[in-house]
């Protein structure tokens, strides 16, 4: 594991993709930190952070896409395969490699604490948290990222299907929230979900029967719901996305500065999750 | 060393492998034949564990490679039909990486690289990025990776397409350099290559094993006639008199020669020999043999032969190599046998494929 996360860092290094990216995501949390903290005297740097957090958009897919994608594309991956690592090290030391490259500059952002500090009481706690935060939430979109690049064999591909994804996931709680927030919309909504949720899982298992059961029995625990309590469904599928989505979960760390333990662990769930999903995809290639 | 038995292999419904089994031995290069399509890389990307097979199982040292693939993939170095570099990485980093990869640490993994680099005349490009490296070199690069760690079989995938004849002849001597140390399995579709470097010979077509055996027992397999043409210093009709002695045993043809004497083709069934006969022959009649040429089978014919139609005698009962073909591409050790048994099989097969038979 540890050969392979010290050439994924070096190859990522020398390629000039994570020297851009460090820049990139610098130049970013720099230019919110002084809009924020200089000019408008926000005490910390975890509410710029909210700003900051696009960037991943950016960042993740540009990472991601050369871990299995971009392998398979050159030929490498041939090698990868024939030299006696195990699959779980060779995803493993990949993905630690990635997650340094975005957290080379989150933690230079971090430093910026202590440039406040020079000026008036700052909390570095709750930036650290925060900073963890932030790379914790990169962490769980690099692996959404990672699963996505065991996909495909065209780096190009696997950054489109990636940046769409995470834009989903970035836009859907604010799009949701535009949307009526009535009990039979919320129904509607949360049908919607479980059908492409369904759909998606039994693409990936190609078991079309599991797919059906699992939305047969959401949608009627849904209608039964809907049947006897339908005020519970106001505004539950605002309340359903948001405390899914990546980035909403964040908010508690950069707005309120409250080290929020059900996200963190929520973010790992979500990259033991992909992480899981990508192993599994890697070795159903070499057995189809 | 490797032992596949059964080996077979679908995508989907289509069979890319059917039922394959070999068994390779310890120091020998081993030549993979095969039309484009025979299944040829999806074999040897099921014996680097790259793809898992159907059914079926290969055994490396001792070790399963679909159920303990990290103990058997120590024992084998791949080249890939196009070398797997990192072109940000300089040929000494790269092999750094693929000896860490395989387990090797501090001074042990610095002779490993510094012996590759040595042994594939590298070491003077190794500062450089791959990127800015020839082709050459960088097949180079790809068989030092392969050796890295000195595994017992080195497979390469069709090393030398896209050389220039200088740089394959450089490539070919590293071969052979290989092979002194341990076990290497060529794949190539230059058929002079692999008449040059390879002992032992394995053609696929179609997803199965047509053949595998030393070049001279296929030539000897697959000759259906043997032709001796010779120029004579005497006249048609005199030496259509002196080998009328051949007549019932072969067939002969005199023509006149391109300046004087005569030209001679003898053609005759394959395991009989008139050589030494027509020798005698011409010279007890006193006339004196210019040229004498012996046509044995080539390469060139055993894979259009082997690939085409299938012969009887080259695939047992099923039309798939089963343990009959696998007994002929043991290399041939001088086994002690029950004296009875082995004169027999002295009869039967002479290695010196010289056999007077007239005279």
């Amino acid at each position: 594991m540890l050969a392979i996360y010290k050439k994924e860092l070096k190859s990522a290094m020398y390629s000039m993709i994570a020297p851009a990216l460090i820049a990139f995501i610098l130049l970013f949390s720099g230019f919110f930190v002084s809009l924020n903290s200089l000019f408008n005297f926000a005490s910390s740097i975890e509410t710029s952070y909210s700003n900051t957090l696009f960037v991943l958009l950016i960042a993740v897919p540009v990472l991601s896409m050369r871990a299995f994608a971009g392998e398979r594309g050159s030929g490498t991956y041939l090698l990868l395969g024939s030299l006696p690592i195990k699959t779980v090290d060779l995803l493993i030391g990949k993905y630690l490699a990635m997650i340094t490259v975005i957290s080379i500059p989150l933690f230079v952002t971090f430093l910026y604490t202590f440039i406040l500090s020079l000026y008036g009481k700052v909390n570095v706690l709750s930036s650290a948290a925060a900073t963890l935060a932030f790379i914790l939430c990169g962490a769980a979109m690099l692996a959404i990222g990672l699963y996505i690049s065991c996909l495909t064999d065209s780096q190009i591909v696997a950054a489109v299907i990636s940046f769409t994804c995470l834009l989903a996931i970035y836009f859907l709680p604010t799009i949701v929230l535009m949307l009526p927030a009535t009990a039979f919309a919320s129904f509607l909504i949360i049908t919607v979900l479980i059908i492409a949720f369904g759909l998606i899982a039994g693409y990936l298992t190609s078991n079309r029967i599991a797919c059906g059961a699992v939305i047969l029995f959401c949608e009627s625990v849904l209608i039964a719901v809907f049947c006897i309590n339908h005020e519970m469904l106001e505004g539950a599928a605002a309340k359903l996305v948001s405390s899914l989505s990546l980035t909403d979960r964040f908010s508690s760390f950069s707005t309120y500065g409250v080290f929020d333990i059900s996200s963190v662990v929520y973010y790992l769930s979500v990259s033991a999750v992909f992480l899981f999903l990508a192993h599994r995809s890697l070795e159903k290639r070499r057995w189809s | 060393m490797i032992k596949a038995s059964s080996l077979t292999k679908y995508y989907g419904s289509f069979c890319a492998v059917k039922d394959l089994s070999f068994t390779i031995e310890q120091g020998h290069i081993y030549g993979f034949l095969g039309p484009n399509g025979a299944g040829k890389t999806t074999t040897m990307n099921m014996l680097t564990g790259n793809l898992a097979a159907t059914s079926g199982s290969v055994v490396i040292a001792g070790a399963d490679i679909f159920k303990n693939p990290e103990e058997a993939k120590r024992h084998i170095g791949y080249l890939p039909e196009h070398p797997p570099l990192y072109p940000e990485f300089t040929p000494y980093e790269y092999l750094c990486f693929v000896g860490e990869a395989k387990g090797l640490r501090g001074a042990k993994l610095q002779n490993e690289v510094n012996g590759a680099l040595k042994e594939t005349g590298l070491t003077d490009v190794s500062a450089r990025l791959i990127k800015n490296l020839s082709k050459g070199y960088c097949q180079r690069v790809g068989i030092a990776q392969a050796t890295i760690g000195s595994p017992d079989v080195i497979i390469l995938d069709e090393p030398t397409v896209g050389l220039d004849p200088k740089q394959v002849i450089q490539v070919r001597e590293l071969i052979k350099s290989l092979s002194k140390k341990g076990t290497v399995i060529l794949s190539s579709h230059i058929l002079s290559e692999v008449e040059e470097l390879c002992d032992r010979i394995m053609i696929m077509t179609k997803g199965t094993l047509v053949a595998s055996d030393t070049l001279e027992r296929l030539q000897k397999q697959y000759a259906d006639n043997n032709i001796l043409t010779l120029t004579v210093k005497c006249g048609v009709e005199r030496a259509g008199e002196i080998l009328s002695f051949l007549r019932g045993n072969a067939e002969y043809k005199v023509s006149p020669g391109q300046k004087a004497g005569s030209d001679i083709v003898i053609t005759c069934q394959k395991k009989k020999d008139p050589r030494e006969s027509v020798f005698f022959a011409f010279a007890k009649a006193g006339i004196p043999i210019i040229s004498m040429n012996y046509k044995i089978i080539t390469l060139e014919d055993v894979f259009l032969k082997a690939t085409e139609n299938l012969p009887k005698d080259a695939l047992p009962k099923d039309s798939t190599p089963s343990e009959e073909a696998l007994d002929t591409f043991v290399p041939p050790i001088k086994e002690k046998k029950p004296k009875r048994l082995r004169k027999a099989e002295d009869d039967e097969d002479d290695g010196d494929d010289y056999r007077p038979l007239f005279g």
